[in-house]
């Protein structure tokens, strides 16, 4: 059969179908190109394995691709290093990068003939320290703001921070908690993570268990306490397995953390 | 881009944070295991290859870039991972299937029958054909999708299926003289 042809029925299987293509389509069946009992055979077959089915996966499929996912080696993660390269991939250019490297010479020794160095530690210091001040503050503020753009900004911001003071903690964890939008609830959440080792961030993870309805919000909390190894989280977890209204794949995924953890 | 997308979360697992892998899999290990079934007819590989293919994503991850789709990326593993076993087997895929345990309950007899038999069907069909029509139908892949993972035009692609859905037939037809 003509290629033309193919496409042509294919377009009438798929449903993509106009005047013009009906009216070639009948003009193949007057000619004998084609059958109606072809036609229809082609749609049974074409509807038919859209319907096919499959038993599904059993239950040992998560347990291991769970155990496989902890096994895994950060090791074998890009570094830091190669990240930060791959981040600049395709983005700058060689030439730029060695322009700006001759700007930032210049700028140096400019700044050194103009302003001998006089204690220029403090004033690193200083300037380091004011950065950071302004950076939380513009975290807080923004993680206030109606845009959840800008939320999620203040999140990625927070990120970056050397170090983080309570109040940050306490606003990224109003956020997980309390922010209208799921995907500003998780950037908080794996903001948050890192500072895992502080005891008030680690209880208010715990604590937000409760707090989640969204299945995602849930699955993404579940796999944190397992992640951080969060054994404190084994009664706000079951907690929320004796909820009636439990999505399917929510209670897979607390049973196998469950596991786990116990 | 949605921070909660397929892209996103593959980007995050690319970044070092691994647990993002574990809302992929919940995602799409059901319609991998699918794809491995209807191409292995066996459920035991299935799992295997579903694994295997999920321990690809992590490895490579650094190779994801985040530009296309996501499932076109992951499906262009699994069909390696497919591939691989494939070669390795160096014979046939299973011929026969637990039809009966396939088959869903609430369908119309005459409906469940004839889907039987097409399941049955495409256990006989050529590994490529039977590729290129799960991907498109059982999968849902769009011929574009497709035309990406196997480097060819949509045209081509649409070509490819149909001559499955022919081929079908003809082994469709077989199958229910044999029964008469």
């Amino acid at each position: 059969m003509k290629e033309e042809y193919t496409i042509l029925i294919m377009d009438y299987l798929d449903g993509n179908w106009d005047d013009r293509k009906e009216a070639q389509l009948q003009q193949l069946l007057a000619e004998g190109e084609i059958s109606q009992q072809e036609l229809a055979d082609w749609k049974l077959l074409h509807q038919g394995s859209e319907k096919l089915s499959a038993p599904a996966p059993a239950d040992q499929l998560r347990d291991n691709f769970y155990t496989m996912l902890g096994d895994w080696k950060e090791s074998s993660q890009p570094s830091s290093w190669q990240r930060l390269l791959q981040s600049f991939n395709g983005s700058i250019r060689v030439s730029q990068l060695l322009g700006a490297a001759c700007l930032l010479v210049v700028g140096i020794a400019l700044g050194f003939w103009l302003h001998p160095v006089q204690n220029y530690e403090s004033q690193i210091g200083q300037l380091s320290t004011e950065v950071q001040q302004m950076r939380e503050a513009m975290v807080l503020t923004l993680l206030e703001q109606p845009s959840a753009m800008q939320r999620l900004k203040a999140v990625s911001i927070s990120t970056d921070l050397t170090s983080v003071d309570e109040k940050i903690h306490q606003a990224l964890l109003r956020t997980l908690n309390e922010d209208p939008q799921v995907n500003v609830r998780i950037a908080a959440l794996e903001a948050l993570i890192p500072y895992s080792q502080n005891s008030l961030v680690r209880q208010g993870l715990v604590r937000s268990i409760a707090q989640q309805s969204d299945p995602l919000m849930q699955i993404a909390l579940a796999q944190a306490m397992v992640e951080l190894q969060e054994k404190q989280a084994v009664r706000a977890l079951e907690d929320l397995l004796e909820k009636e209204d439990l999505n399917q794949d929510v209670k897979q995924t607390i049973e196998q953390s469950l596991e786990i953890l116990i | 881009m949605d921070s909660y997308s397929d892209n996103a979360l593959m980007l995050k697992v690319k970044n070092g944070q691994r647990s993002a892998m574990g809302l992929l899999f919940e995602r799409y290990h059901r319609r991998l295991f699918g794809y491995y079934y209807q191409l292995s007819g066996q459920a035991e590989v299935s799992e295997d290859l579903v694994q295997n293919t999920f321990y690809r994503m992590l490895k490579y991850a650094h190779t994801y870039q985040g530009k296309g789709e996501f499932i076109t990326w992951m499906f262009h593993l699994a069909r390696n991972v497919w591939a691989d076993h494939y070669k390795k087997q160096q014979r046939l895929p299973a011929r026969e299937m637990n039809l009966e345990a396939d088959i869903q309950e609430e369908r119309e007899p005459e409906t469940t029958e004839q889907l039987g038999q097409l399941q049955k069907a495409l256990t006989y069909l050529n590994p490529d054909r039977k590729e290129v029509l799960l991907l498109s139908r059982y999968q849902g892949l769009r011929y574009q999708e497709i035309a990406q993972l196997l480097n060819c035009s949509e045209a081509n692609v649409k070509v490819r299926v149909f001559r499955a859905i022919q081929d079908l037939r003809k082994i469709f037809r077989q199958l229910e003289q044999q029964q008469l």
